[in-house]
């Protein structure tokens, strides 16, 4: 702040205070002629209002003392006075760097303790999870959803059923969250034409025994042996380098109809996974991929 | 003393005078607070690293305006933990440089949007728009779904950019000149996707390099 402006708030902050101290002072010192009817001969309204006079009561000769004391203190303690820093030197950002300080205090044992172990331990830790929860509601159920079950809309896969598309290890996990994760499944509706992709989607219907034209499915088959096992595998079981989903199991990630399989062979896919490293650092990353690697794993023993 | 005591009564009695004085009096606090801040905001420079709004992000700030989305959503992030915790490193000053009129707001019926750039994907962010229930189930978020049919009006935008450029945003003839061809073929739903998708996403480095910023008022 520039002295010019400083000196405007110094000025015009004692100006106001005067007038309003001198007026406080002088009002009550002052004294007024008053007639003999005991009222100061002001009247409004034709002489149907008129004005007595009394001393100003106690009560708001003290609170406005008072008002004038506080506002000394504070200007005193806080910035406000011009350029004034104030005895206590408060700023907000200040308060912010020491109640975020105070925080990391307070958790920084923990932390410290969470940073020794591994996901898979963490895991077992109610403390850590119950954290990764919170965090993971906050950040990641908008697409997961609340606990963790996953949006076929944006293909955002199901993280406790126990299938992966890149790894269930407690590393996968993080890296999965802390670079994110972009699949790419390309386009084949020029390639094949509309015939070819109705082949293809009922061929990797049949990879999972779900419902399917068994003539259709057949003339798929060479088709899918020509370009799908790239990313997909000779068998259909995906491959997690890519992140190419398993297609012989009845886990999709957009969904197992035959329309929905058509459009992932025509128009393809591309799940993106945004990434958490600069957002949520590794710390946090950890005690929400400790709460899925739980969930996970939960799950799996339940449904064995 | 009772000398004094007739100017009180000359005051008194005549209310124009005493409505006068009252007015001066009500306007010094306005004066101390609210002028060096005008002087203060004129002075504010986006750093090299923060550009005026490319063509496809400037749209998409006008339908932001005309949907209304600042009467739910802030754009200012208060230095106070329980929010930089949540959504991120406070919001400072020379990152509304470019917004005419700011978008801070002042009500959030939902989150602040000033750092959401980037959290989502696009296809979210479409989505959510079209329908929030579709990624959010209990959002009680409006649908916007006419977005996605509704092509930007690329007419006017060189106007528009130019009437900025006068106001000082760095726009060059080249810019401008190439500004309907970037709206060439998009809806009003692409526009507001990169908008938000660029959201808070240049902090000026002078802040991310101490814990806690610079941060002092030049
Ligand atoms: C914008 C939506 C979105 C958000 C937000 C999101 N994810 Fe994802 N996530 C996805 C998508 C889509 C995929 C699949 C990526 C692919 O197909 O390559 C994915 C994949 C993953 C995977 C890999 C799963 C596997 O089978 O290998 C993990 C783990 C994961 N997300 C965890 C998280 C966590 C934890 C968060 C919160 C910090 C989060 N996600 C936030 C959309 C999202
Ligand atoms: C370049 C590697 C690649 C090739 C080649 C490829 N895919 Fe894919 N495919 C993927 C990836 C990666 C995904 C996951 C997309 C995502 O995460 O959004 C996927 C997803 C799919 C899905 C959706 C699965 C689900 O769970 O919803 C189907 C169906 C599919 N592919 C079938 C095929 C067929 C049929 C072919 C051959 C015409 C093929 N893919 C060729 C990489 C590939
Ligand atoms: C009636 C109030 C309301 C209006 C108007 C509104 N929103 Fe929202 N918005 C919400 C609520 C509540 C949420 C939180 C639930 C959700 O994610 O849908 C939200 C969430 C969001 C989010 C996700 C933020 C995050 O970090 O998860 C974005 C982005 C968003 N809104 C953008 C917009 C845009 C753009 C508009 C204008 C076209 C808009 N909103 C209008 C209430 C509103």
């Amino acid at each position: 702040m520039s002295a010019f402006w400083s000196a405007w708030i110094i000025g015009l902050a004692t100006f106001n205070l005067g007038i309003c101290f001198f007026l406080f002072v002088w009002g009550q010192r002052v004294e007024i002629p008053t007639l003999p009817d005991g009222t100061t001969g002001h009247s409004w309204a034709h002489g149907a209002l008129r004005e007595s006079v009394r001393r100003l009561p106690l009560w708001w000769v003290v609170m406005s003392a008072a008002m004038f004391v506080v506002s000394a203190i504070y200007l005193a303690l806080y910035p406000g006075y011009g350029s004034n820093k104030g005895v206590l030197g408060w700023t907000s950002r200040g308060e912010l760097a020491q109640t975020s300080q105070a925080n990391l205090g307070k958790l920084d044992p923990l932390l410290a303790r969470f940073r020794q172990s591994t996901v898979e331990q963490l895991a077992a830790d109610p403390a850590a999870t119950r954290m990764g929860h919170r965090l993971f509601i906050d950040n990641c159920a908008a697409c997961h959803g609340r606990e963790g079950h996953g949006n076929p809309l944006l293909g955002a896969p199901n993280l406790v059923d126990g299938d992966w598309l890149y790894g269930g290890t407690g590393e996968t996990i993080m890296a999965s969250i802390l670079d994110g994760r972009h699949g790419t499944m390309p386009p084949f509706g020029a390639a094949f034409g509309d015939a070819g992709v109705e082949d293809l989607a009922n061929y990797v219907l049949s990879l999972s025994g779900a419902p399917h034209d068994a003539a259709k499915a057949a003339a798929g088959q060479p088709k899918f042996a020509t370009i799908c096992i790239a990313c997909h595998g000779v068998d259909g079981k995906g491959n997690q380098a890519l992140g190419a989903p398993n297609l012989t199991d009845h886990i999709w990630l957009y969904g197992g109809d035959l329309a929905t399989v058509e459009k992932d062979v025509r128009d393809g896919r591309s799940g993106q996974m945004p990434a958490w490293r600069e957002r949520l650092g590794e710390d946090n990353a950890r005690v929400i991929a400790a709460w899925v690697y739980a969930q996970a794993n939960s799950k799996e023993a339940a449904t064995h | 003393m009772a000398r004094g005591y007739r100017y009180f009564e000359a005051i008194e009695k005549r209310a124009a005078i005493l409505g006068f004085g009252i007015a001066i009096m009500a306007s010094l606090g306005g004066l101390a607070e609210i002028t060096p801040l005008f002087v203060h905001a004129s002075t504010v420079r986006a750093p090299a690293d923060i550009k005026p709004y490319d063509p496809l992000r400037l749209a998409g700030k006008d339908i932001y305006v005309r949907e209304g989305c600042y009467l739910c959503h802030t754009q200012m992030i208060r230095a106070l933990r329980a929010e930089t915790e949540r959504y991120g490193h406070y919001s400072v000053a020379e990152e509304s440089v470019y917004d005419r009129p700011q978008l801070w707001g002042s009500k959030r019926t939902g989150p602040d949007l000033a750092r959401v750039g980037g959290k989502y994907s696009d296809e979210w962010q479409r989505l959510h728009l079209l329908d929030p229930r579709k990624v959010v189930p209990q959002s009680n978020m409006p649908a916007y779904p006419w977005l996605e049919h509704e092509p930007i009006d690329a007419s006017d935008i060189m106007a528009r950019m130019r009437t900025l450029r006068t106001l000082g945003d760095g726009y060059s003839d080249a810019d401008i000149a190439a500004a309907p061809e970037a709206l060439q073929g998009k809806t009003a739903l692409d526009a507001l996707v990169a908008y938000l998708q660029g959201m808070g996403t240049h902090l000026p480095a002078s802040y991310t390099a101490a814990a806690g910023g610079n941060g002092d008022q030049p």
